[in-house]
């Protein structure tokens, strides 16, 4: 263990209270904006996952696009990151995953919803069944989607924007 | 600490892998459904109005990498496989009966 003396002392010059998961646009793993590969390494996953999903999502009527380009507006860009730091970084997550995933089984076992990978995953699995309805009954769910659903999230992007600027 | 690290690579690799095992349950469960059913078209056993093109299923893709990516130790990740496994195939037999009446 070359990196054990480097990992104590890093464990040790954390802050007792660790600063929230942030979301950025990564600047290693980019194509275009980087948003994949960040979502990537916030939800610890591979990024072509989410390149699938955007293309994908891109083949209905561009909405892929436009979440792509929304999110590429939002998330703000990341700080490049040296490797070591990766490592060691890599190693402190596992081990708080490990400790907060043992302390979910004892404790609490209503917290599904506050994991981030899990409410992702829903989300997913909705626009998934979502677009499996409107495969299967073209014309009867189209109309409800073009019409409601797209202004709404267009709407509350808008009002997040408002919001943020107060 | 070392001992530590491989308990921990152990149980997110058990994680990872009932995660994998109840996504491969759920996919092996319909496809054995979907292809029976076309099996049946194809023995004449279905009426042929009752065929729907296998590609209007890709959305399928999308749900699968999101019931992948939750994860599978909690109760609350089955009973949502289990409703979306009965979503589909309520969805499927629906848009039989929107294709025959038409």
């Amino acid at each position: 263990m070359v990196y054990f003396g480097k990992i104590y002392n890093f464990i040790k010059s954390m802050p007792k209270e660790s600063p929230a998961k942030k979301l950025y646009r990564s600047k290693t793993n980019r194509i275009i904006f980087g948003i994949c590969g960040g979502l990537g390494e916030y939800f610890k996953m591979d990024p072509l996952i989410f390149r699938i999903l955007f293309i994908l999502l891109g083949l209905l009527q561009g909405i892929g696009i436009l979440l792509y380009l929304i999110l590429a507006f939002v998330i703000p860009g990341g700080t490049d990151n040296t490797a070591g730091e990766e490592q060691d970084k890599d190693f402190v997550e596992k081990i708080s995953k490990n400790a907060r995933g043992l302390a979910d089984e004892v404790t609490d076992k209503n917290s599904w919803l506050s994991s981030p990978r899990n409410m992702l995953g829903l989300i997913i699995l909705i626009i998934g069944l979502m677009l499996l309805t409107q495969s299967l009954f073209p014309g009867v769910f189209v109309g409800t989607f073009i019409a409601i659903i797209l202004p709404l999230a267009i709407i509350i992007v808008g009002a997040a924007f408002i919001i943020k600027k107060k | 600490m070392d001992e530590n690290l491989k308990k921990t690579e152990q149980q997110l690799d058990s994680e990872s892998m009932k995660g994998a095992k109840n996504r491969r349950l759920i996919l092996g469960i319909l496809l054995v459904i979907g292809g029976l059913f076309y099996l049946s078209i194809g023995l004449g056993i279905f009426p042929e109005s009752w065929n729907i093109n296998a590609w209007r299923f890709w959305p399928l893709i999308v749900v699968f990498a999101g019931l992948g990516m939750i994860s599978a130790k909690h109760w609350f990740s089955i009973i949502i496989g289990i409703i979306t496994a009965v979503i589909i195939i309520g969805l499927a037999a629906l848009a039989i009966f929107y294709n025959v009446s038409k």
